[in-house]
C-alpha cells in the first residue's frame, strides 16, 4: 500500500498528506514533522510556519529551502529552472485545471502535479475529470494528482478518492478531529502515532477486502467503485451498482 | 426451559427496554420500526401495509406497487397461500431466519431462533460458531460451513436440514466472520474449540475455496456427505450476478445474496460503510442474469440485509428473489433495542451479552413469544399485501418487476432494477446536502482510531450514507469493491 510520487522521488507508505490545522502552534507542528517522517508521510505546510529544519523531507512548503520535500507553488508559472525538488501547483479555482493540464503537458514548463484544493461542491468531479483528460493525454504515469478535501473524515473517503483518481490524499479536518482533547505533547505525539497506523490498517482492510495487491491498481480504478445515483453515476464517470459490464 | 449455558444470569429480561429517540437520518433501525416491530410483537397483528417510503436516498423506499398505504385494524385475515420452498423444503412463508452464530447471540436468542423454525414452519440459519447443543436438537435448521470451520464435523453437518457454504456477508463483504475476544469466554471456547480471550478472527477466504471449480468440489462433497441442499450465502457486491450464475451453474440449491446495511456482531466500521452495494440492486441484477443464463430454476434466492417489514420483503420478491431473511427484524422482536453494542457483549436487551456469571440474558419465553407474535403479523402483513395485489400465491409474485413503480429514479437504476414505470412530483432532488459531516458514528470513530491505533470495530448494520445519512458529499453516493473468493492480498494484523 506504499506509493511514489513525483516519478519515484518521495515514497509515501500510503498515499496519505497530513495538512495541519491553522490553530496548531509550533510545538504541535515540530511534533507533526516528526510524526509525519516516522511514518514515512507528508505534511503539508504551506502558509504554515516550518519552525525548524528538522525532517524537511517530509515537508511540502511554499518557499524553496534546501532539502526541502515538496514545492507547493500556485502557478505553473513560478517552477524555478534548475532547483531539482518534486513540485506541485495547487488549483484552487475550477477554472484553472484546463490550464494545469496544459501545462503538466507542455514539457518546457515541467513540474510534477497538481493538488486539488478546490471548494465547491463537486471537488471529486475535478479529480475525476484531470485523470481521464491526463490518461487522454497519455502523461498521467508522469504526473500526480493530489487531492485536499476538508470534509474527509474515514480512510475509506481516502482510499475511494484514491480510486477515483489521487495519487495522494490531504487530509485536514480527519486530523484535526482525531487529534483533539490531547492532555501533553507526548500524548499528542503518541496519539498521533496511532492514528496514522491506525489509518494504515485499515486501508490495508479495505484493500485486503477488495483482494487487492498494490496500491498502484487503485489509482484511477474507477472500474473498483460503483455508485447507488444515475447522476453521480454520469457525474464521476463510476457505474451503478448491479450494471452490467457489457450493458444488455 | 432449562438455560443450556452454565451460568447465573444477573439480570432476565423479559420486557422491551426502554428506546432511544433516533431519527431515520440517525439509523436505518429508528425509534418508529423499532417500536411498530415491538407492537406485532406484543399483539401479532398486522398494522399496515404498503408502507410509504420514508428514508429519501433508498432506494427500495423509492418503489412501491402504487398503491397508497393502508392502515389495518388488526383483524384482517388474508386468503393468500404463503406456502413456498425454499431449497426444496417445503416452507410455510418464504422467510428464511438469519445465520446468526452461537457467540455473537448469547444462547436464548439462538435457541428461541430454531424454535420459530420448527414450530413456524421456517428455516433457520446457525451462522459459523459451532452448533449450541440446544439448537442442535431442532430439525429446520441449516447449519453453517463458514471458512474458519469452527466446531464442525459430520455430526454438526448432518443436524440440519441444509448446509449454508458462507462465502461473505453484508455487513462485511471480503473479510471473515469476527467474534471480539471479549465476547470469547469459556463455553463459546468449548464450542468452537478455540483458546479464551482471544479475536475470533476467520480467514476472509476459505482456504480450500479459490476458484468457481473449488468451490463445485465443496458443494459436490457436502452433497455427497449429507445428501442436503447445500446454499451459498455471499455479500452483495460489485459483481454481484456473475458470482450468482456462477453459484448456480456450480450446483448450489439455493443462493443467500447479504447486501449493504446488513447486520453483524462485529465489523470494521470503514468497511460496513464503504463495500457493498444495496440488496434491491443485488437482487434485481442477479435475477436477471440467471434468468438470461438459465439457471433461474435451479436455485432458490434468498434476498437479506435490511428488510424490515412485509413490504422490504414484497418489493424484493417482486425484484426477484424466492425469500427474504430476517435477522435484525428478529432480534428487535426479541427486545433488541439498537444499542450497537453487541462487539463489546454489554447487550442492555441481553441478546448479545457475553456469556460470563451475572451477565443480562433474555428471557426465553418472553423472546419467543414476542418474536412468533412478529412473525405471525409479518406473514399476515405479506398475505393482505398479495391479496390486494390480487395474487392467490407469493411464488407467483417472484420476478413481478411490472407491479413495481419508481419514485424520481433515474433512468440508469430504473433499467437495472427493471422498472419501466417512474413517477416524479419534484424534479432535481440535491444529490448532496449542506452539514457536518462529523455525525456522532463518525466522532466516536475518529476518537477510536487514535486510541488504540487499530481499526475500528462496530456492531449492527450500517448508519452510513447515503441511505441513512444524508450524503453531504459525492463520495457519499460511492462503494469500494469487495472480493467474495480471493487470497487476502494484504493482511492487516500480519503487516503493517
Amino acid at each position: 500500500m506504499s506509493t511514489t510520487l513525483a516519478e519515484g522521488r518521495l515514497w509515501l507508505s500510503m498515499p496519505v498528506i497530513i495538512r495541519p490545522p491553522r490553530t496548531w502552534d509550533r510545538e504541535l507542528i515540530r511534533e507533526a514533522k516528526f510524526v509525519a517522517r516516522a511514518n514515512s508521510v507528508m505534511v503539508d505546510l504551506e502558509g504554515m510556519d516550518i519552525v525548524d529544519n528538522k525532517h524537511l523531507m517530509r515537508v511540502m512548503w511554499d518557499t524553496y529551502i534546501e532539502k526541502l520535500g515538496a514545492l507547493v507553488i500556485t502557478n505553473p508559472q513560478q517552477v524555478m529552472p534548475g532547483v531539482n525538488v518534486p513540485t506541485y501547483v495547487r488549483i484552487t479555482e475550477a477554472g484553472e485545471v484546463s490550464n494545469a493540464v496544459n501545462a503538466l503537458a507542455r514539457k518546457n514548463n515541467w513540474f510534477d502535479g497538481v493538488i486539488i484544493d478546490i471548494n465547491d461542491d463537486y471537488p471529486e468531479a475535478h479529480l475525476v475529470r484531470l485523470d481521464v483528460e491526463l490518461r487522454r493525454r497519455g502523461i498521467r504515469d508522469n504526473v500526480d494528482l493530489l487531492i485536499h478535501m476538508p470534509n474527509i473524515r474515514s480512510s475509506g473517503d481516502i482510499i475511494k478518492l484514491v480510486a477515483l483518481g489521487a495519487d495522494a490524499v490531504i487530509i485536514s479536518g480527519f486530523v484535526e478531529r482525531a487529534l483533539h482533547g490531547y492532555s501533553g505533547i507526548e500524548d499528542f505525539r503518541l496519539r498521533f502515532m496511532k492514528f496514522l497506523i491506525g489509518v494504515k490498517r485499515e486501508i490495508a482492510q479495505l484493500l485486503g477486502a477488495a483482494g487487492i495487491y498494490s496500491l498502484q491498481s487503485v489509482v484511477g480504478n474507477r472500474e473498483l467503485l460503483r455508485a447507488l445515483s444515475g447522476r453521480v453515476r454520469d457525474m464521476l464517470m463510476v457505474k451503478l451498482a448491479g450494471e452490467d459490464v457489457l450493458y444488455r | 426451559m432449562n438455560y443450556i449455558i452454565n451460568i447465573r444470569p444477573r439480570q432476565v429480561i423479559s420486557d422491551f427496554i426502554r428506546l432511544m429517540s433516533k431519527g431515520p437520518t440517525s439509523d436505518y433501525w429508528y425509534s418508529d420500526v423499532i417500536e411498530e416491530i415491538r407492537e406485532m410483537a406484543k399483539y401479532g397483528r398486522p398494522i399496515r401495509i404498503f408502507r410509504r417510503g420514508v428514508r429519501k436516498y433508498r432506494i427500495l423506499d423509492n418503489i412501491g406497487f402504487g398503491i397508497n398505504e393502508t392502515r389495518l385494524t388488526g383483524n384482517e385475515k388474508g386468503k393468500a397461500s404463503l406456502t413456498s420452498s425454499i431449497g426444496g423444503i417445503e416452507v410455510s412463508a418464504p422467510i428464511y431466519l438469519a445465520d446468526m452464530s452461537f457467540g455473537a447471540l448469547a444462547g436464548v436468542p439462538n435457541v428461541v431462533e430454531a424454535e420459530l423454525a420448527d414450530e413456524l414452519m421456517l428455516i433457520s440459519g446457525t451462522g459459523e460458531g459451532g452448533l449450541h447443543p440446544e439448537v442442535a436438537r431442532h430439525k429446520r435448521i441449516f447449519v453453517q460451513w463458514a471458512s474458519a470451520r469452527f466446531g464442525v464435523d459430520i455430526n454438526t453437518l448432518m443436524a440440519g436440514m441444509g448446509v449454508v457454504i458462507k462465502i461473505g456477508q453484508g455487513a462485511k463483504p471480503g473479510i471473515g466472520g469476527h467474534l471480539p475476544a471479549s465476547k470469547v469466554t469459556q463455553v463459546i471456547s468449548q464450542v468452537r474449540r478455540i483458546p479464551i480471550g482471544i479475536d475470533a478472527l476467520s480467514p476472509a477466504p476459505h482456504h480450500d475455496i479459490y476458484s468457481i471449480e473449488d468451490l463445485k468440489q465443496r458443494i459436490d462433497a457436502l452433497k455427497e456427505a449429507t445428501g442436503k441442499p447445500v446454499f451459498v450465502k455471499v455479500a452483495a457486491t460489485n459483481y454481484i450476478p456473475y458470482i450468482a450464475a456462477g453459484i448456480a451453474r456450480m450446483g448450489a440449491d439455493g443462493i443467500i445474496i447479504d447486501g449493504h446495511g446488513a447486520g453483524t456482531g462485529a465489523t470494521p466500521l470503514v468497511v460496513r460503510d464503504n463495500i457493498g452495494i444495496p440488496i434491491e440492486l443485488a437482487v434485481a441484477s442477479a435475477d436477471k442474469m440467471l434468468r438470461e443464463e438459465g439457471l433461474r430454476d435451479r436455485v432458490t434466492l434468498i434476498a437479506a440485509g435490511r428488510i424490515s417489514t412485509a413490504d422490504d420483503a414484497a418489493k424484493l420478491m417482486a425484484l426477484g428473489a424466492d425469500a427474504v431473511s430476517l435477522g435484525t427484524a428478529l432480534l428487535i422482536s426479541m427486545g433488541c433495542d439498537m444499542a450497537r453494542t453487541c462487539h463489546r457483549g454489554n447487550c442492555p436487551a441481553g441478546i448479545t451479552s457475553k456469556l460470563v456469571d451475572g451477565t443480562i440474558i433474555v428471557d426465553h419465553d418472553f423472546a419467543f413469544k414476542s418474536s412468533r407474535n412478529f412473525l405471525t403479523a409479518f406473514m399476515e402483513e405479506l398475505r393482505l399485501i398479495l391479496d390486494s395485489l390480487g395474487i392467490d400465491d407469493v411464488r407467483k409474485l417472484v420476478g413481478r418487476r411490472d407491479l413495481l413503480q419508481g419514485r424520481c429514479l433515474d433512468e440508469v437504476t430504473a433499467k437495472v432494477l427493471g422498472i419501466n414505470e417512474t413517477h416524479c412530483d419534484s424534479i432535481n432532488e440535491n444529490i448532496i446536502n449542506p452539514g457536518n459531516v462529523w455525525t456522532p458514528d463518525y466522532s466516536i470513530y475518529a476518537t477510536q482510531l487514535v486510541r488504540t491505533g487499530d481499526v475500528v470495530i462496530v456492531s449492527m448494520g450500517s448508519t452510513g450514507p447515503p441511505e441513512v445519512e444524508p450524503p453531504k458529499r459525492l463520495i457519499d453516493w460511492l462503494r469500494f469493491d469487495g472480493a467474495q473468493v480471493t487470497k487476502p492480498a494484504i493482511d492487516h494484523i500480519e503487516r503493517t
